[in-house]
């Protein structure tokens, strides 16, 4: 199956809608970046689902979502000042997690 | 990713739809979508919840004992398998034919992968293929008497382990003259282990078993069923024989920790006459054998990781029961990796 990396980003008014678009995002195994951001390794046809599902709870008028597909080369690319993600984690390259 | 819950005392629970992991004031989140097998190494609370989120994403929940060996695993209630498969895997192992013919190609390829090996260390090692010459001979001759074994022969199953074991002590002695001098051992030991090579292999054999029992029950067949090893009560026989091609995946990655010299002595429990890994030691070897099975190599003029090959072997078998008497039967395997 093959997968891509997308960057999620939204900006929604209603408290409640907010907190299920998050939700959902942590359920497609995206991890959280920044308040209103995610970013993970999706499978093609999860992206295409998970925009699904967030264009039915968003109110359009009103609200956005961003789902940014983008590369590998890319993400070698990106450059975080201050705290940081785990890059290995966001790109699946963890084979086995010790807790 | 595989999740090891190696902290004692860790809660397993879920929340959301999402496996929520918390020991003390360390939390960890993450979707089941991201996760392939929970393996429990220690004391830890699971709830029921977290069990029945595991089962819906097909991921299995393996406890392990001190030595790594699977105790136990939560598998769905479903087989998944046809009664078909079994009763053929039953009738293959009393008519006998079938079984043993396949058993031992199963252990040719055993022995042909420890050839290959030795002879793939003995190039890396310029000007040493003089210690290589003996074991690689002894085992190539266990080969060669392998191929002249008729399936009738009454004492098939005594001459069969035969070789093995001869080949095998070959094998493992030419490997011990390649590590560090205060690694070297003297044959295997299983259970305890006496000296850190057998621990680490013991650990690394474990995680195999279990990945070719779950293959085996993902492709329909019945682990306790076998050909070689034959049935005791509770034995996972055919586990045991559907194991010998892939040891080398465990043996690879075992040498490669102490050729490579990333072996420590704080790794290891010694007490009078055993040997086992610690808290410290098990994420090196697991780590080692993740990334091992990982790779990809060339299989069957397909780039596979190895982790694959084992469930389409364990797939090629069940159809291989399948197919009729007369079938041609394909290769058995072929690692192309050396």
């Amino acid at each position: 199956m093959s997968s891509v990396l997308v960057w999620i980003v939204y900006d929604i008014v209603e408290d409640g809608v907010r907190n299920r678009v998050a939700k959902q995002c942590k359920k497609f195994g995206l991890q959280r970046v920044q308040k209103s951001v995610f970013l993970g390794r999706l499978e093609n046809n999860r992206f295409d689902e998970l925009g699904e599902i967030c264009r039915d709870m968003i109110d359009e008028d009103t609200d956005s979502v961003y789902l940014f597909p983008f590369c590998q080369e890319d993400f070698r690319r990106i450059n975080v000042l201050g705290q940081g993600f785990d890059r290995k984690l966001v790109n699946d390259e963890i084979l086995a997690k010790f807790f | 990713m595989q999740l090891v819950i190696n902290t004692p005392g860790t809660l397993i629970t879920q929340k959301d739809g999402i496996f929520r992991l918390k020991n003390q004031d360390k939390r960890f989140d993450v979707s089941p979508l991201k996760v392939e097998s929970i393996v429990i190494t220690n004391k830890a609370m699971l709830s029921t919840q977290a069990v029945a989120l595991s089962l819906e994403h097909n991921i299995d929940i393996v406890f392990l004992d001190g030595y790594g060996d699977p105790v136990g695993r939560v598998w769905f209630a479903k087989t998944g398998s046809t009664a078909m498969i079994r009763r053929r895997q039953l009738t293959a192992e009393v008519n006998g034919e079938k079984g043993l013919a396949l058993v031992s190609d199963m252990i040719s390829q055993k022995l042909d992968n420890q050839f290959q090996y030795l002879k793939k260390l003995m190039y890396a090692r310029p000007g040493k293929e003089a210690q290589f010459e003996k074991p690689l001979a002894t085992i190539n001759q266990s080969i060669e008497e392998l191929k002249d074994l008729e399936a009738r022969d009454e004492n098939i199953r005594n001459r069969l382990m035969g070789y093995e074991g001869t080949a095998g002590r070959a094998y493992f002695q030419c490997l011990s003259q390649l590590f560090p001098e205060k690694y070297r051992f003297s044959g295997r030991s299983r259970q305890p282990a006496k000296d850190p090579f057998n621990a680490v292999l013991n650990y690394c054999y474990g995680i195999l078993y279990s990945r070719v029992e779950k293959a085996c029950i993902l492709a329909g067949l019945d682990p306790y069923v076998g050909f070689l090893h034959t049935d005791n009560y509770n034995k996972k026989s055919l586990v045991f024989d559907l194991i010998e091609p892939f040891r080398i995946f465990a043996e690879q990655s075992a040498v490669y920790l102490f050729t490579g010299r990333k072996i420590k002595d704080d790794y290891f429990d010694v007490s009078e006459n055993a040997v086992s890994l610690n808290t410290q030691g098990k994420p090196i070897v697991v780590e080692s054998m993740n990334t091992h099975l990982e790779e990809s190599v060339r299989y069957r003029r397909k780039n596979v990781k190895r982790k694959h090959i084992i469930q389409h072997e364990a797939h090629r078998l069940a159809n291989i029961l399948l197919a009729d008497e007369d079938e041609k039967r394909p290769e058995w395997l072929e690692i192309k990796e050396f």
